[in-house]
């Protein structure tokens, strides 16, 4: 006998669907308002770039917090010892956000290719992650929403990134969306769930869209 | 545990209580005994890995309970969780409460630490499960083992504890368990057996019968693989002559039959699959011959 990624599953694909129809519950109407936020986010953005940063940076790092602690420590903890401590990368994300935001060290003024991969990711995290339930099948109230759910949380996070002008600092960014989503990947997939392949997609578009920019063209 | 009301056939002596292959078939199922006291035990028990830590979904929950009470309408027996299994074993704590604690029960659990965070970690799996004492705990994957079941054996010592155990599953560190198995017998044994793992039928289980140790067997269906993979195929006709009438059947009768096992424990959250996985127990077992027949079968397939 062999380990295979499904040995190394604690609950049913059913058991993790029902967190998100759970959650969604206990935060209702809070799904409109934050597809509504980040509608009027996108427009506050693109009205003035450059100053963007100072309150997207907090804004997407309440995000962080409030998904790492209601979602993935209370909610996703009751089936998995671990995720508490997942939860802890979502916390230094949240503040590194926050920070960064702050201190005026997020510049979303990044164009080009990368550019344009950010803003797809953003759209995909926006408005086609609360489809995936109901295209697979299954009741709108297991919708994957914004600010709500991890992994269109940190999608949409890899998606600003791409936006952002490159740092040392911005970098640090990275490794908490970047860890989530490949835990993500390897947590659907074991639980033989489609979705796993959309989102290891979501990935890999985020780390080239970060990648694209670092690539200069010769001559 | 207490005996059940369809505990009526348990021989003296007698490991297997359900007539071999060729005997007349019969109303009881088949109880193993525990060799360390004779005490007998239902052959089929119910596991929890995955099937019960459901966290605190209402919904999934009131299915949990639904399985432990046809479980228990059934027979009872084993009930086997770990700490590692999330919240399954507050389901089981929840499950019990409702039944109002129903007869029947063999309480089994593990310990899933370094020894000494042991003791703590069995008391907060005694508060989970609602219960006084454990009918059996198990160092779980051999952690720790040696310190673990000191800890263990100075319960059972104090009389807070009936039963030690040591645990493995997906077939791994077999040699290791052997030597437990040699050096520091417990009373029972944990490990993986079906139709298609079958290594443990080399050493481990006649090591189990010669040290007079009790084996439960985890994943009997492969966590549902092994019913998956053989239901495009007709059972053969001979399943008859052992009173099988499904796959899950016949894969459940071929680990009980085998004179070593204690008990089995498939684990489900469904009531048609407790009730079909418990019937598995009545009427008559195979014998060796059959038993290499059935193995055979299923390797042609």
């Amino acid at each position: 006998m062999s380990w295979t990624l499904e040995d190394l599953l604690l609950f049913s694909p059913q058991v993790y669907w029902r967190l998100f129809a759970l959650e969604n519950e206990a935060v209702w109407p809070a799904q409109p308002v934050m597809l509504a936020a980040a509608a009027l986010l996108a427009l506050c953005y693109v009205r003035d770039r450059r100053h963007a940063g100072r309150w997207l940076g907090p804004v997407l790092g309440a995000a962080w917090l409030w998904t790492g602690w209601h979602f993935v420590a209370l909610r996703y903890g009751t089936v998995n010892w671990a995720a508490p401590t997942f939860a802890w990368g979502f916390y230094a994300e949240a503040a590194l956000l926050a920070g960064l935001g702050l201190s005026g060290r997020l510049v979303f003024m990044q164009r080009g290719r990368g550019a344009r991969f950010g803003l797809a990711l953003l759209m995909a995290a926006v408005l086609i992650w609360p489809l995936l339930a109901p295209l697979d099948g299954r009741p709108w109230h297991e919708a994957e929403v914004i600010a709500i759910a991890p992994d269109p949380t940190a999608i949409a996070t890899l998606g600003l990134l791409a936006l952002a002008e490159r740092s040392r600092w911005t970098a640090l960014l990275f490794i908490a969306p970047v860890l989530w989503l490949a835990l993500s990947t390897l947590t659907l997939v074991a639980l033989g769930a489609w979705q796993g392949w959309a989102v290891l997609a979501a990935l890999l578009v985020g780390l080239a869209s970060w990648a694209a920019p670092l690539v200069r063209k010769p001559g | 545990m207490g005996v059940t009301r369809r505990a009526v056939l348990v021989g003296a002596g007698a490991a297997l209580a359900a007539p071999a292959l060729g005997a007349s078939a019969t109303e009881a199922p088949t109880f193993r005994r525990i060799p360390a006291t004779g005490e007998p035990v239902p052959a089929v028990g119910i596991g929890s890995w995955i099937t019960f830590n459901v966290g605190d979904d209402p919904l999934l929950r009131a299915e949990c309970r639904a399985v432990m009470a046809a479980f228990f309408e059934e027979g009872g027996g084993i009930v086997d969780s770990s700490p590692m299994y999330g919240s399954s074993q507050a389901v089981i704590g929840d499950a019990l409460e409702a039944l109002d604690r129903p007869p029947g029960l063999f309480s089994a659990d593990k310990v899933w630490t370094n020894a000494s965070d042991g003791p703590g970690q069995i008391a907060e799996t005694t508060r989970r499960w609602g219960v006084e004492s454990f009918d059996l705990l198990q160092v779980h994957n051999l952690i720790d083992w040696e310190a673990n079941l000191d800890t263990l054996g100075a319960m059972k010592e104090a009389g807070r504890l009936r039963y030690t155990g040591v645990t493995t599953s997906h077939g791994r560190r077999h040699e290791e368990l052997e030597e437990v198995m040699r050096r520091r017998p417990p009373d029972f044994v944990q490990l993986t057996y079906n139709i298609v793992d079958r290594e443990v039928e080399r050493r481990l289980l006649p090591l189990a019968l010669e040290q007079g140790i009790a084996v439960i067997c985890n994943r009997p269906f492969q966590r549902g693989r092994l019913p998956d993979r053989l239901a495009g195929h007709p059972l053969p006709g001979w399943a008859s002559e052992i009173g099988v009438s499904t796959w899950p059947h016949f894969l459940l009768k071929f680990i009980i039959s085998h004179p070593a096992v204690t008990a089995a424990i498939p684990a489900t959250r469904q009531i048609d699959h407790v009730r079909e996985n418990k019937s598995a127990a009545f009427g008559p077992m195979p014998d060796t011959a059959m038993r290499r027949r059935m193995a055979e079968h299923v390797e042609s397939l």
